[in-house]
């Protein structure tokens, strides 16, 4: 049975007259990584925000290990872990003063954590150098670092590939996908790109122009992600009128949905029979990103 | 909260702000002792003059003149005069020399009747024979380098102008006539005792600090008389005046008796005790400097957002930041404090800090002997609230704005705007400049029996004062800084 620890209920938040996020329900259970997806501007950061007590809420409530965050912000806060924009620490201080300082401010992190802590985030190199002279990557991993060190129950990461080469995408992703079963925490992350996260993710959340869109588990999307076979023929117009659930992308090529390959055989036997020439068949692969355009019926990276 | 604090100090001294600072205030220190130590050695040097330039100046103003000229001749005999003092001068060393001192009061004006009489072409006349002779004698007395001589002669006078005045004064009735007389006595009284100091304690005529200290107690002492006789003792500015002169005299008064030099600002002892008007300046930059980024670097930053998620509520954060400022600001006098007690005993020697602080305290009268230690610390807790309240203001600015260029600008033009604003409040006589924090933030000013600028200011009024502006500063920081939406970037 896996418990709830984060529990967003219908956050509102305004700026002024405009309306930045409107009724925004978000949970994680243990065990769960939420990825929590949108384009800039669509209210990710000021959602984690609000979850975090950084900024006021206009209406709503957020509890984190079953407290409230504006009524009783330090038990809640206390099994949290967060980046929130970009890993800013202190730059003028080596990573390890930083973390130092971090550890400080709890009971529980010993030095052998702290320790522990730069193992897992690959700096044990670096460690004594300052910030100011590290690489947007090694800041991240150091942002993470910081993030986990107090053994936090929820890791909430806003953005923590943003500005990231390829290469220190999949680092990072790796590192997170280690942290997230040798520490066992839920994870909420933010991101702009969908494909960054569909390969460990659990949980999907989309949201945009404040308002949530669809969450869902991966495995759902992907349990009624039907399967597309690609045809290509001499003549799309006449396969239209035998098969009239054919999607036609082009003059000699279309596209079908199918349930499972058994149907294949069947549809080659018809447009054999009504003398189509088949030049070619082929699996096309939806990816998640392309499922979820399809279940919500519009852009998601605008 | 004590982590979080000590969080902020690390961060405080890990940057290297704090030690440019204090490295600068260092090197200011250094520079300021030995200009002082400078100075206090070559006293007279400016003085000097060439009295043989000065000579030949007259000798040719003289050639133009002609002195069987009736229009001319009183000028003339004028430049004589001067020529034959500077000649004088020149001969026996000047100012540095204790001859000079006679030779204006005494020399000079046998010299003009010298002078007149040879114009005048009456040298047959008794009364120039006896002034040659006068002249002689006492020329004879400076070949015999004989100070003393001239003292005990002052004093035989002053002491028989004295008798005498003692005796008229039984015989009047009238009363201007009576005060004038005793106003008189009065004056001659102090001659007698600045005279007789002169020749227990071998003070001669010389230029010399002793000799300033003389001076210093037979002037002030004069003013306090003159103020008693007034009837303007409600003037705010002559009883101010009053006040200090009454401190001056006491002070040579000490130094006099007592063979000490508490007066003496110059010396290692001098300069720790006058600690606070000389390096206040580095206090507040340097504790402005940090309580007007504390917040606002964090903000600006964007490492607020790690400080602020966690378990500390919003008001502990801030509350720990302030105490670092507070924690800070006495590091800072005290840091300060000790390199001018090490750099000064270095270069001036720690000798001059074995005499006490010596303070003239106006509620008992007399000279207070405070030793050092205690001195330093009645005055640094007297102007803790002026570095607090100063501190708070750039702390609450900086909260407010976000913006720590503004926070320190302000703070320090209201620094040095304070003064101005005292000074308005006294010209204009203005009343409710006392509920103004800058008259009442020094409490210092009422150590001693000591009372403020302004009149009906009590220390308790003016902590009350002090507060008040405190909590106002601070009630609108904690409900900005809990209220605050960290914004997106």
């Amino acid at each position: 049975m896996s418990e709830l620890i984060l529990k967003c209920e219908k956050l509102n938040k305004n700026l002024g007259k405009k309306q930045i996020l409107k009724d925004v329900s978000i949970e994680v259970e243990s065990g769960d990584i939420l990825g929590f997806i949108g384009p800039n501007g669509a209210g990710k950061t000021t959602t984690i925000k609000l979850i975090l007590g950084l900024q006021s809420i206009t209406s709503g409530k957020v509890e984190i290990n079953g407290y409230d965050i504006t009524k009783n912000f330090t038990k809640a806060i206390e099994k949290v872990g967060a980046i929130v924009e970009n890993p800013d620490l202190y730059m003028y201080m080596s990573g390890y003063d930083n973390l130092k300082l971090i550890a400080n401010l709890y009971n529980n992190v010993s030095k052998e954590r702290i320790d522990e802590v730069i193992k897992l985030v690959k700096l044990e190199n670096r460690i004594k150098d300052k910030v100011s002279k590290y690489s947007l990557g090694m800041r991240q991993r150091l942002g993470i670092a910081q993030a986990i060190l107090h053994r936090p129950n929820l890791l909430i990461l806003d953005e923590p590939t943003n500005g990231l080469d390829p290469e220190g995408i999949k680092e990072i992703r790796e590192l997170l996908k280690r942290l997230a079963t040798k520490e066992n925490m839920a994870v909420l992350i933010s991101s702009h790109n969908l494909s960054e996260l569909e390969t460990f993710c659990n949980k999907v959340c989309i949201i945009k122009n404040g308002q949530i869109m669809e969450t869902s588990k991966i495995e759902d999307v992907k349990k009624d992600n039907t399967n597309e076979i690609l045809f290509i023929v001499d003549d799309t117009y006449e396969s239209k009128k035998i098969l009239p659930n054919i999607n036609v992308i082009e003059d000699n090529k279309f596209k079908i949905q199918i349930k499972s390959n058994e149907e294949i055989p069947g549809i080659v036997k018809t447009l054999v029979e009504n003398n189509i020439k088949i030049y070619g068949i082929r699996e096309e692969e939806i990816s998640l990103e392309e499922a979820f355009l399809k279940r919500t019926g519009g852009n998601v990276i605008d | 909260m004590i982590s979080l604090i000590k969080n902020e100090l690390t961060k405080i001294f890990k940057k290297k702000s704090f030690y440019i600072v204090m490295i600068l205030t260092f090197i200011f220190i250094i520079a300021m002792n030995i200009i002082l130590k400078n100075l206090a050695n070559d006293d007279g040097m400016q003085y000097s003059i060439d009295y043989g330039a000065e000579a030949e100046f007259y000798e040719e103003q003289l050639q133009e003149l002609d002195p069987n000229n009736e229009s001319e001749q009183e000028i003339y005999i004028e430049y004589k005069t001067a020529l034959e003092q500077m000649k004088l001068f020149e001969k026996y060393g000047g100012m540095s020399s204790w001859k000079y001192t006679i030779i204006n009061n005494q020399v000079r004006p046998i010299l003009f009747e010298l002078v007149s009489h040879e114009v005048k072409n009456d040298t047959n006349s008794d009364v120039y024979k006896e002034n040659i002779e006068r002249y002689n004698t006492l020329i004879e007395r400076f070949d015999k380098d004989d100070w003393r001589s001239f003292a005990q002669e002052e004093l035989d006078d002053v002491n028989t102008q004295l008798e005498e005045r003692n005796k008229l004064k039984d015989d009047i009735t009238d009363k201007i006539s009576l005060s004038n007389i005793e106003y008189e006595i009065f004056d001659l009284t102090l001659q007698k005792q600045v005279l007789e100091w002169r020749l227990e304690k071998d003070i001669s005529y010389k230029m010399s600090d002793k000799n300033t200290l003389l001076n210093q107690y037979y002037t002030n002492s004069l003013d306090v008389r003159n103020y008693e006789d007034s009837n303007n003792q409600d003037d705010f500015f002559a009883k101010e005046q009053y006040r200090s002169s009454l401190e001056l005299l006491n002070e040579a008064k000490y130094d006099i008796e007592n063979d000490t030099t508490i007066t003496n600002t110059t010396d290692a002892r001098g300069i720790l005790l006058d600690f606070f008007s000389q390096y206040e300046i580095f206090i507040i930059i340097i504790i402005v400097m940090i309580a007007g980024t504390i917040v606002s670097e964090e903000f600006n930053k964007g490492t607020v957002k790690l400080l602020l998620v966690r378990p500390y509520k919003r008001t502990t954060i801030l509350t720990s930041k302030f105490i670092t400022c507070i924690i800070m600001l006495i590091v800072t006098i005290v840091l300060i404090m000790t390199m001018q007690f090490v750099v000064g005993g270095i270069v001036q020697g720690f000798e001059s800090l074995n005499t006490p602080a010596v303070v003239y305290n106006f509620d008992t009268n007399q000279m207070e002997e405070i030793p050092i230690f205690t001195y330093m610390l009645l005055q640094t807790l007297g102007k803790l609230p002026i570095y607090i309240l100063l501190m708070t203001l750039a702390f609450a600015l900086s909260t407010l704005f976000n913006n720590s260029a503004v926070a320190i600008t302000l703070t320090l033009l209201g620094y040095m705007g304070s003064p101005m604003i005292n000074q308005l409040g006294l010209y204009y006589n203005l009343d409710w400049i006392r509920f103004f924090v800058t008259p009442n933030w020094d409490l210092t000013q009422y150590l001693y029996g000591g009372i403020a600028q302004f009149e009906g200011l009590t220390p308790l009024f003016s902590i009350i004062i002090c507060l008040v502006y405190f909590i106002i500063m601070l009630i609108p920081t904690y409900i900005v800084f809990k209220k605050r939406n960290i914004k997106n970037i």
